[in-house]
């Protein structure tokens, strides 16, 4: 009766859940973005080692995020994470020029992935807050988001450390979640 | 493929009960340590609390400072008000940012497990446990991945517990495993939602967080080191009793096939050198007696993860390169090439390094070091070469060098029996030092079960093979209670380590004699007890002169070896019983009607005394019935070891009288046969949540080596359901497929 119950109470107040998967090539600020959104505060981080996993409510929604480690050696393990993600949020270093190359691989690479096929893509251009920070329609075009099929994309520029562009992203993600049902 | 019906648990009578055991039992843990510990808080999820849940996810694996912990480990009372107050505590958003920053300290740590969600206010909550072996435990990050599939399983779907069926989700998972080198427990916490958390604690309780640890690397390749040694070793030890393991509640999972970044067998070799000298503190197998660099657990486990994985090539070039510094180090790449079918080079480096001992700098152990290359040289001879000559030289050399060794003793008592010369073989076999008390590796139950009814042992659904797994314990019990009672008292069966070796000689030894030969050749060497008390009861020593003199050169039999001439006896006895009952029962065309259990007692009996062709008839009588592990796995291995020796006649032509259409069918029999016994063996294995067995692999690769992969996953394809096969892949053919260096043919 609980678990049946409780569902039907949920839908009644409209309380749904999202699984939110968040990736990213180390250094991006996945951790400093989850924990903004959970805490309202900015935290000092380490590398992630394994993964954060938060709760964060907006609206009427309850997002699960999943921030996993992004150092290379530990990427492999990112597809630990795929099963019954709703929704991937791809943090980048707006700032890091050199490495946007890589981290267009990366996500290339995880758009193919057959579990994640579902899921609706949120790209964060983050770190908006430096002076040499590329734009997020230079992001745009670097990262090819343009050649994304079949599944909804955006891009949000943010900097988590002052919280500007993460509930816009929330936002995206709630009104896919309500076109996806 | 781990299920929710592959994964036993213990219920806890409160949560964090079982994590509180171990740690209170850190200090008597020895040798190479317990299983590892998964410990699960779980609960039913309403929408009440994931609301609680969601509020204090900040105090989620974070340090909590309140002071309110009255002891580290309370009982489940006060983690109410534990609870209650770090609620309470958290009046600012600082408890997260504690995560991050430079936090350590005892209190905090210790406080740590007892505090994490206000579990008591949780629905249906309950804390469960479970061992493990076979985990990647190279970094935290591996760990946690495999705490979150774990998680994943248990929350996927309704688990069907105690009777209902109960939609769990995780709140918290731990993994608890043993650092044997510098004797600590390394704990990973993972709270959902949370963080992930590592802790070092030592034998005095003390616990601090990993992370900040100066030597943290080094401390995670010790303690994956430590991982990989339990796995292999347990099985290696235990071989001889069919790799059983009685602690039922503990989850066994390949550690070769188990790397998550890197492959395992890769860096157990590349992380050896680092780890090398403090080999010894891991101890070594029972047989002994000196503990050196070279023989010891960690190098045992590093022979045999070379021989599985066929990795020699890499294995080589870290050896030569440790060598250079550690001229001994030779002696390990030696045994790594015996067991590799390099004997070539195996002959050259022994001889090499023995010419050239001087160069062995390690004076302290240096005869040690001159004992194994000896004994590892004699036992080639006698195995491979049957040079028994040879073999006495270099054994009596062995066991001057090192006569506190066993090995040496033993190998040279058989260099003996192999050359006839009984008298002798019987007087060293007297003088070998047994190693009375060192016991074998096993697992031992870390945290008491609360009650019977704590236990959840689920009935794997996915695999299912009738007879393997409908065979029910209570019938096998039943047929233990009415077995034949002498049968079932033949002490020799209780026979362990040195003792066990020793018999196996004196049964060598009789099969040559005969018992009634064996008892003159006794009488004539040992001090027997009548003559011993007319001697010592003489008055004048003159007149008994005559007579002392024979009983001077005789010696004082061990009471450990009297001993087993006295179990011979009871086995030879019941072996001729039955073979006579057999002959009686066959003469009239009578049923043996004899329980399965008997069957196996009696292929057992058969076994020791050296009569294989009888001991394998037995098991077979006994499977036929139902089945049996035991029955099962001791036919597997007289499959194997007859299959090789006929395989041996293809290229000797004139040492047997079998024609070669009959070796090459006879090969297919055992073949076919070796194929079914290991798909058994591997459905009950699976059945009692044990995804890992060496002597399966061993086993099935003398198969695959000539059927290649492909036709062997054909068989059993043709034999068996799509889960057993699906089973059967996963756990062993993959392993040979990607596990081996390419060695194996597809």
């Amino acid at each position: 009766m609980g678990l049946f119950a409780s569902k039907l109470f949920s839908n009644l107040f409209g309380n749904k859940e999202m699984r939110i998967l968040m990736v990213g090539l180390d250094g991006a600020g996945k951790t400093t973005v989850l924990y903004k959104l959970k805490l309202g505060e900015v935290i000092t981080t380490i590398p992630t080692i394994g993964f954060n996993v938060e709760t964060v409510q907006y609206k009427n929604i309850s997002f699960t995020v999943w921030d996993v480690g992004g150092q290379d050696r530990i990427r492999s393990l990112w597809r630990h994470y795929y099963r019954n993600t709703e929704g991937v949020i791809f943090v980048i270093d707006s700032n890091d020029r050199s490495r946007i190359g890589e981290a267009r691989e990366v996500m290339q690479r995880m758009l193919n992935e057959d579990e994640l096929r579902n899921a609706a893509w949120l790209v964060f251009a983050n770190k908006q807050d430096l002076p040499e920070a590329m734009s997020a329609a230079e992001i745009t075009e670097k990262l090819g988001l343009h050649s994304i099929r079949n599944r909804p994309w955006f891009i949000q520029a943010t900097c988590a450390t002052s919280g500007e562009g993460l509930y816009e992203g929330l936002e995206w993600l709630s009104n896919s979640l309500k076109n996806s049902t | 493929m781990i299920t929710q019906n592959s994964i036993p648990e213990v219920k806890e009578n409160f949560i964090g009960y079982a994590l509180n055991e171990r740690r209170i039992r850190l200090p008597q843990f020895q040798d190479l340590g317990p299983a590892d510990l998964i410990t699960l808080a779980k609960y039913l999820p309403t929408s009440g609390n994931t609301n609680v849940i969601n509020s204090t996810s900040r105090n989620n694996g974070v340090m909590m400072r309140s002071p309110a912990a009255a002891g580290p480990y309370d009982t489940g009372s006060s983690m109410v008000a534990n609870g209650a107050t770090s609620d309470a505590a958290v009046t600012t958003n600082s408890t997260a940012a504690s995560i991050y920053s430079d936090n350590k300290g005892t209190n905090d740590t210790a406080s740590m497990i007892t505090e994490f969600h206000p579990l008591n206010k949780l629905k249906g909550e309950v804390g469960t446990f479970f061992y493990s072996m076979g985990v990647d435990t190279s970094s935290p990050t591996s760990i946690a991945i495999f705490l979150k599939e774990i998680s994943d399983i248990i929350t996927e779907k309704p688990q069907v517990w105690f009777g209902k069926s109960k939609t769990f989700h995780v709140a918290r998972v731990s993994f608890s495993t043993w650092n044997a080198f510098r004797r600590c427990d390394i704990n990973v916490i993972v709270n959902i939602p949370g963080t992930i958390q590592n802790y070092i604690v030592d034998c005095n309780g003390e616990s601090q967080n990993l992370e900040m640890c100066a030597e943290h690397d080094l401390i995670w390749a010790e303690t994956f080191v430590s991982g990989v040694v339990r796995s292999i070793m347990l099985m290696k030890e235990n071989a001889e009793e069919g790799e059983l393991q009685n602690l039922v509640e503990t989850l066994i999972l390949n550690p070769l096939a188990a790397g998550q970044i890197d492959d395992v067998a890769e860096m157990f070799i590349d992380s050896f050198p680092i780890i090398y000298h403090k080999g010894p503190l891991l101890g070594a197998p029972y047989c002994i007696a000196n503990v050196t660099k070279t023989n010891n657990y960690l190098v045992e486990t590093l022979v045999e993860l070379v021989k599985l994985t066929r990795s020699v090539g890499r294995a080589e070039v870290m050896l030569k390169d440790l060598a250079t510094d550690n001229p001994e180090v030779t002696i390990i790449l030696t045994k790594i090439y015996l067991v590799c079918d390099r004997e070539i080079d195996a002959t050259k480096l022994m001889y090499d390094t023995l010419l050239r001992d001087d160069k062995i700098t390690d004076t302290n152990n240096y005869m040690d070091y001159k004992s194994e290359l000896l004994c590892l040289q004699a036992q080639f001879l006698v195995d491979k070469k049957q040079d028994y000559n040879l073999a006495q030289n270099i054994a009596q050399e062995a066991a001057n060098c090192s006569p506190s060794e066993f090995k040496p003793w033993y190998i040279l008592s058989k260099v003996y029996v192999k050359l006839n010369d009984i008298e002798n073989a019987l007087l060293i076999l007297n003088s070998c030092p047994m190693s009375p008390l060192k016991e074998k590796y096993v697992l031992k139950r870390v945290v008491p079960l609360s009650s019977d009814n704590s236990l959840h042992l689920p009935l794997p659904i996915d695999v299912v093979l009738d007879e393997v797994t409908s065979l029910n314990p209570q019938d096998v019990q039943k047929e233990h209670r009415s077995a034949d009672s002498m049968l079932v008292n033949l002490a020799a069966s209780n026979l362990k380590s040195t003792f066990q070796l020793a018999y196996r000689l004196l049964t060598e030894i009789v099969q040559i004699t005969g018992w009634e030969n064996l008892l003159k050749y006794r009488s004539n060497i040992f001090v027997m007890e009548d003559e011993y008390q007319k001697s010592s009861s003489s008055l004048s020593k003159s007149v008994n002169e005559q007579e002392e003199v024979p009983l001077r050169a005789k010696r004082l039999c061990e009471r450990w070896l009297d001993n087993l001439f006295m179990l011979l006896y009871e086995d030879l006895k019941m072996y001729t019983l039955w073979q006579t009952e057999q002959l009686y029962m066959d003469v009239r065309n009578n049923n043996h009607n004899k329980l399965t259990f008997e069957w196996e007692l009696f292929g057992l009996c058969a076994r020791r005394l050296g009569h294989f062709p009888e001991a394998a008839k037995a098991f077979q009588n006994g499977l036929s019935q139902r089945f049996s592990p035991r029955c099962a796995r001791k036919l597997l291995e007289y499959c194997v070891n007859e299959r090789q020796r006929i395989k041996k006649f293809i290229n000797s032509p004139n040492s047997h009288d079998m024609a070669p259409e009959m070796i090459s069918s006879r090969i297919s029999e055992l073949d076919n046969s070796i194929i079914d016994l290991c798909v058994k063996i591997c459905c009950w294995n699976h059945r009692w949540y044990t995804e890992f067995s060496i002597s399966l692999l061993d086993s099935l690769s003398v198969v695959i080596q000539d059927m290649g992969l492909t036709k062997v996953s054909n068989e059993i394809s043709s034999r068996y359901s799509e889960t057993v096969l699906k089973l059967v892949r996963e756990n062993l053919l993959d392993f040979f497929a990607t596990g081996t260096n390419g060695y194996y043919d597809a």
